[in-house]
């Protein structure tokens, strides 16, 4: 992804707010977001009017075996559930792993509010284990919003 | 006579100097001061208010807004004028309100707002300047949340330049009638233009003046 695209053309603005962890996205606020075992979690919320591009994501667990990590955003259709934004990333146990800016591409979050078929621009995560949904993964983001 | 370029895009400035004229537009009249003493408001600690802690809550609401409010730390008395310009620290959006009836930044259809990327394509923050006049005159913020979360503070940062100001009375005792009495037509006429932003009258009776939009109301 352009550097370009989050500090110039763009004028992009870092916020780190809006994250959600726990069950379901329960906690609201805090810098990390730990997978649940339902899947979808929430990790950045877009405000009003804004999209957001991601720039920087890390994760860690200690299960047993690589979890598969599938970033995007909540479908307004029932299925699929997720619209995926970025290729599977694998996170290897015992270990933090990442992407920084200039690994990911220069996806753009926005909301496509057509009933049925578009998405609701948020970033979500879901992690699975060996098929299966896995709670516990420590997910952190970072993203350049905007408006 | 000159307009204040108070809204070009640089640092701000002084709009007039000590023992200069200003004619400030206010209530839909022109007024005209002479700056009796002008220092500046750093940017600072003192000049920062939470509204959320301001108004007693705990959290700005997801989507939610906190109702204008007065600022006590921008309350001046008569014959202080502040100017200002001002930014969000957090992620939230500014409304001003001059007094608590009547929008700033404002037109028939909208409420223009400060938010955290104004000062990214504005970056000396030139379009938020604004005018606090007198005792009585209060600016009043309203705060926008745009995130579908909570926040718990709505900080705002401050900065300035801070006046005080001696209203000019023009002597008007050398407007006689023929028989050398006092016309008080014609000196009703003058305050009339003086009031009415004249800009013949405004020279003759007061001089050199900094033309200020102060208010807009």
């Amino acid at each position: 992804m352009s550097y370009l695209i989050t500090q110039g053309r763009y004028a992009g603005m870092i916020a780190k707010s809006n994250n959600r962890s726990g069950a379901a996205g329960a906690a609201i606020g805090p810098g990390i977001v730990t997978s649940s075992a339902v899947g979808a979690d929430p990790i950045h919320q877009i405000p009003v009017g804004r999209s957001f591009y991601v720039t920087k994501l890390i994760w860690y667990h200690a299960l047993a075996g690589n979890v598969l990590l599938t970033f995007g955003t909540l479908s307004n259709a029932a299925v699929p559930a997720m619209v995926q934004m970025f290729p599977v990333q694998v996170a290897l146990p015992n270990l933090v792993g990442g992407r920084i800016e200039e690994d990911l591409a220069g996806v753009e979050f926005m909301l496509n509010s057509v009933p049925l078929v578009g998405w609701n621009g948020n970033l979500i995560v879901t992690a699975t284990l060996a098929g299966v949904i896995v709670a516990g993964v420590q997910i952190s983001a970072e993203v350049a919003e905007k408006l | 006579m000159e307009v204040a370029n108070i809204y070009d895009n640089g640092p701000l400035s002084l709009v007039a100097r000590i023992k200069d004229n200003i004619s400030v537009y206010t209530a839909k009249k022109w007024s005209h001061y002479q700056v009796a003493f002008a220092e500046p408001w750093p940017r600072s600690s003192p000049l920062r208010v939470d509204i959320v802690a301001l108004a007693g809550v705990t959290v700005i609401a997801a989507n939610g807004n906190l109702a204008k409010r007065l600022v006590p730390l921008l309350q001046v008395t008569d014959g202080e004028m502040l100017c200002v310009r001002f930014e969000p620290l957090d992620d939230v959006e500014g409304v001003v309100w001059e007094q608590s009836g009547t929008g700033k930044f404002n037109s028939r259809n909208n409420h223009a707002r400060v938010d955290m990327a104004t000062c990214l394509r504005d970056p000396y923050l030139a379009s938020t300047t604004f005018f606090i006049m007198g005792y009585q005159r209060d600016m009043n913020l309203e705060v926008q949340n745009p995130n579908p979360v909570a926040l718990y503070q709505a900080r705002f940062q401050f900065q300035g330049y801070r006046y005080v100001l001696d209203e000019i009375s023009p002597d008007l005792s050398s407007v006689v009638d023929q028989n050398g009495r006092p016309d008080n037509k014609k000196q009703e006429d003058i305050v009339r233009q003086l009031a009415a932003g004249d800009k013949a009258t405004v020279s003759q009776y007061i001089g050199p003046t900094t033309w200020l939009p102060a208010e807009g109301r």
